[in-house]
């Protein structure tokens, strides 16, 4: 604005003595304020031009300088893809770990099951004092199979169950995985936002778009984020397919 | 209920396959094919055979509800039932199921007692 002042004050005495001159008929004179009148002008001209040339050159230095975007899109993105990628894996081998223990233990169980059915229906005829003593003998023999057998399966149930309980420790590892994802999401939500701001556009809240009759795949809902037109668990999905009539 | 019915469960994770398929184990339910996903469950379903349907919507190639819509369009597997069990849980994405004739819907994360309340119920349906 100073500028501008200086420029119109010098403008405003070269014109007034330009007039001055073109009245009392000065022509030669006249001639040479229209000159340095134009020169006024063009110094405005090269100024702006310069201002502009070194806001250009300040934005092209800072973009060089923050080699943090570039160092996220080749180094940072490509890792947190490898990390979500060992998530998935980790997931997928903890799910497969349980039901291996899972598998093996319920025919133990059954086993288990099965055993006491079968001596207690011969201890009751025992009690009944019904048993006679083939039977008795039998009895005890089976009993002295049993016994370690099934103490046997108990301690292999046990392992399994221990197993299940070691396989649960995928969520700690994950959990802290994906927090260093969100991490760097946030990180390349401020660049791309300070990225925006150096190419002199204005930065407005991101708007969405409802989602009409969208019934593309999007995967697990999550909660806080994905909760616009969910149902909110099963009993929702029973409601509404039985007000369409299920 | 018969459960000699021969079921198809189709996911493209096999840990949740694996789930699916030891649940209908307890409940029963022994025979039991996988496939992980619509374009190789559709010719298994067309060489015939299958009583019941279990799908995932959200899957590679092609998804749950293309399979729900090719198995209604199939004059041979028009009848299938087919219970849908998914993370899917828009509101769009149910009605859009259930107009594609879908027999049953499981949002996951879901339980034992849930998978068997919708298999029951479908099979009272369908009188099987």
């Amino acid at each position: 604005m100073t500028t501008d002042n200086v420029l119109g004050g010098e403008v405003l005495e070269l014109a007034k003595s330009l007039v001055e001159k073109l009245e009392t008929g000065a022509n030669e004179e006249a001639h040479g304020l229209l000159d340095e009148l134009t020169k006024v002008r063009e110094s405005l001209l090269y100024q702006e031009i310069g201002k502009l040339t070194r806001e250009l050159h300040n934005s092209l230095s800072s973009f060089h300088v923050d080699t943090h975007i570039s160092d996220l899109a080749e180094k940072d993105i490509p890792d947190a893809r490898e990390r979500l990628r060992y998530v998935v894996s980790m997931t997928d081998e903890a799910a497969n770990r349980t039901l291996t223990a899972v598998e093996g233990a319920i025919p133990k169980c059954e086993e288990l099951s099965d055993r006491v059915s079968e001596v207690q229906l011969s201890w009751e005829r025992l009690l009944r004092r019904e048993m006679t003593a083939d039977e008795f003998r039998a009895l005890s023999t089976k009993l002295t199979e049993y016994l370690p057998q099934s103490s046997n399966n108990v301690d292999e149930i046990k392992n399994g169950l221990n197993e299940v309980l070691m396989a649960q420790g995928f969520q700690d590892l994950t959990g802290q995985i994906i927090h260093r994802v969100i991490d760097l999401v946030e990180d390349v939500e401020n660049n791309l936002v300070g990225l925006i701001k150096v190419a002199g556009q204005k930065t407005t809240a991101p708007t969405y778009e409802s989602e009409h009759a969208d019934i593309t795949p999007t995967g697990p809902a999550v909660p806080g984020l994905d909760d616009s037109g969910r149902v909110s668990g099963q009993d929702e999905v029973d409601d509404l397919l039985s007000s369409l009539g299920f | 209920m018969n459960k000699e019915m021969k079921i198809l469960i189709v996911d493209d994770f096999s840990t949740m396959r694996r789930i699916i398929k030891n649940l209908l184990r307890d409940l029963g339910f022994n025979n039991t094919d996988e496939a992980d996903d619509g374009s190789t469950a559709l010719p298994i379903l067309k060489k015939g055979g299958y009583d019941f349907l279990i799908t995932d919507w959200n899957m590679p190639g092609m998804p749950g509800i293309e399979l729900l819509k090719a198995v209604r369009a199939d004059p041979g597997l028009a009848k299938l039932p087919v219970l849908m069990v998914t993370a899917e849980q828009k509101r769009e994405q149910i009605i859009e199921a259930a107009e594609a004739g879908v027999n049953g819907y499981v949002v996951k994360p879901f339980t034992a007692q849930v998978l068997k309340e919708k298999i029951d119920k479908i099979f009272e349906r369908v009188g099987g």
